[in-house]
């Protein structure tokens, strides 16, 4: 894993200074200003947030499929990550929100509300594994519920994006958009700046997630020893008897 | 695994529902308004007070500033409704956009307190001309 | 195992429940009379304009629902002790049928919480009676529904952990999100004699997705005792 790590850190670092450069190079947006410069930070955050929370559902099935706690650390790790970039993809929302829409909150921006709800959705997922002591326990109950919030999403999504939103279609996810015609719905320069910042982030997600594994390898393999060294040895709360005195009354 | 014969179909009903809803056509008609039409001939219906949504294309040339409250009308190419908008419109809020208030009828007008505007998620820089892009109008 | 077995443990299992509710009486007790106390502070605090409290009412009632009447998944009377499981394994149960039967008591209980408030908040915030009201019937039974699926699992995820009693309610509240809009939705379509089936379409997979996800996950989560 150091290995790995001596690799991906600074191809991390690297993609993500060319990330700021071409954010900061590209095109003005000719409506929202200076502010649409937020994009580069918040859309791959969304972006990394929904790829957390995936990676964290498939090693939750790992988990229970192949009962290793080798996929439980992944999950947990992940989605730290994942509430981690949830809070930036607020965070930034927010701040974009502010000058384009006037406010901070926007109860008819579907996908703000849907991160705030994903937020406080893995918010109770760390403090399930927090209360849970025991590791294989709390590796299968926090498999569970990894599943069953992950799939709870996407009809969350549907209900939040109904109810406010008054249409909605991704711009990056579109035909026009991936073939690169002439009419797509963002200018060139800007969405080579934000693959750009994808990818950079994607690096920075998957060097975090490689250190936080190791780590919570580390930590797993002390507990481990440290429960060995405490084992109570029988006889041991039994005292050779005081005879100094002892008889004498 | 067990049961079987209940996860599989119904994993595959599912997957048939969330296909309905992405690609299914059906988002238009989800937040649910009245349109200009509608809510003259239900007037009796929504007597002033009475809060409901309204939704259609913003009147070219029809928007005023004034302190803390925006003017405009609100039409769905048959009726135009004057509305009264109390607080600050969205940047997005321009002439031509689709838009959903909320609030009651007062008098002749509309006067809404919440305004929901489609959102237009075309990024664009200055074109070559230096003139900036122009949205598109209409639904 | 076969089909008529599986519901006859699903059936027993849900008996079992409710009867052992039954002497226990926490969910008409103190759950309902909590909800019941949370319908009449809320106009407390937000004024009682009549029109404003006839706007709100359906919202507040699954409002209501939803906050409270989830705490009946969470009833004492159905969380099991180590030694309650290890028999009902030893009783060779399919745990989940465990997890079907005790989502269907807790869904009667709800159904219960929800038939003793709608009357309550009719009084209280006076609502318009909409056109196509009985659809509210069908979307008060769906939430039920939906939301023991989703307590029952919670429940079960949650069981034997020290701050169950908040923890719990913090893992079902974002969840049933989809519960809350669609039902006050249905509401509103109905007021604006609207197209609802999207909706109802929606509460359906939410149902089955919970089923799925119950049904499937029982049989790890069981816990073997070491």
């Amino acid at each position: 894993m150091k290995k790995t790590l001596s690799i991906l850190a600074p191809l991390a670092v690297v993609g993500v200074v060319i990330g700021f450069t071409f954010a900061m190079t590209a095109p003005i947006d000719a409506y929202q200003g200076i502010f649409q410069k937020t994009m580069y930070v918040h859309v791959p955050s969304a972006w990394l947030a929904y790829i957390s929370f995936a990676v964290t559902l498939i090693a939750s099935i790992g988990y229970l499929a192949k009962k290793d706690l080798r996929w439980d650390r992944i999950a947990a790790s992940s989605a730290e990550m994942g509430v981690f970039f949830t809070g930036l993809a607020l965070m930034t929302g927010m701040i974009w929100g502010r000058p384009v829409w006037g406010t901070f909150w926007d109860w008819g921006d579907a996908r703000l509300v849907l991160t705030a709800l994903m937020f406080i959705v893995y918010l109770g997922y760390l403090a399930l594994r927090r209360s849970i002591a025991e590791p294989t326990t709390r590796a299968r109950r926090s498999a569970v519920f990894g599943i069953v919030a992950f799939v709870q999403i996407p009809l969350v999504h549907f209900s939040v994006s109904w109810w406010r939103t008054l249409h909605q279609q991704a711009t990056v996810l579109r035909p026009e958009t991936l073939t690169g015609a002439a009419d797509a719905p963002i200018d060139p320069l800007m969405l080579r700046a934000l693959m750009v910042n994808l990818l950079a982030f994607t690096l920075v997600y998957a060097t975090f997630m490689v250190a936080r594994v190791w780590i919570a390898k580390l930590e797993d393999e002390r507990e481990e020893r440290h429960a060995l060294e405490n084992i109570e040895i029988a006889g041991a709360a039994i005292s050779a008897p005081d005879f100094d005195g002892g008889f004498d009354d | 695994m067990s049961h079987r014969w209940f996860i599989i179909p119904s994993v595959a009903i599912i997957l048939v529902a969330i296909g309905f809803f992405a690609w299914g056509n059906l988002n238009k008609n989800l937040v649910y308004y009245l349109t200009p039409t509608e809510a003259v001939e239900k007037r009796a219906d929504f007597p002033d007070g009475e809060r409901f949504k309204l939704g259609g294309l913003v009147v070219d040339g029809s928007i005023q500033e004034d302190g803390q409250v925006v003017r405009f009308q609100i039409s769905d190419g048959q009726t135009t409704i004057d509305v009264v908008h109390e607080g600050t419109p969205p940047q997005l809020f321009k002439d031509g956009a689709g838009a959903v208030v909320e609030g009651a009828w007062q008098g002749d007008h509309f006067e809404s307190d919440v305004l929901i505007v489609r959102h237009d998620e075309q990024y664009r820089g200055v074109d070559e001309e230096g003139q900036p892009y122009e949205p598109p109008t209409g639904s | 195992m076969t089909a008529a077995e599986f519901w006859r443990q699903v059936f027993e299992i849900a008996r079992k429940d409710l009867k052992v509710e039954g002497r226990a009486g926490e969910v008409l007790s103190i759950t309902v009379p909590f909800g019941a106390v949370a319908l009449l502070l809320l106009p407390m605090a937000i004024g009682t304009e009549k029109t404003m409290l006839a706007k709100i009412g359906p919202g507040m009632f699954f409002g209501v629902t939803l906050l409270f009447g989830m705490l009946v998944a969470f009833r004492q009377s159905a969380s099991d002790t180590q030694a309650q499981r290890e028999l009902l394994t030893l009783l060779g149960i399919d745990p989940a049928a465990t997890f079907v039967g005790r989502s269907f008591a807790s869904a009667l209980l709800l159904l219960v919480f929800e038939v003793i408030l709608a009357p309550l908040t009719v009084i209280l915030y006076n609502p318009p009676l909409v056109d196509g009201w009985p659809w509210m019937l069908l979307i008060i039974l769906l939430v039920a529904l939906g939301l023991a699926f989703v307590g029952t699992l919670a429940g079960a995820v949650t069981a034997g952990v020290r701050t169950r009693s908040t923890l719990a309610p913090l893992l079902v509240a974002p969840l049933s999100v989809p519960l809350l809009i669609s039902s006050s939705q249905v509401y509103e379509g109905l007021r604006l004699g609207r197209s609802i089936i999207p909706w109802i379409v929606l509460l359906l997979a939410m149902n089955l997705a919970l089923a799925v996800v119950g049904v499937a996950t029982a049989k790890p989560l069981e816990e073997t005792s070491r």
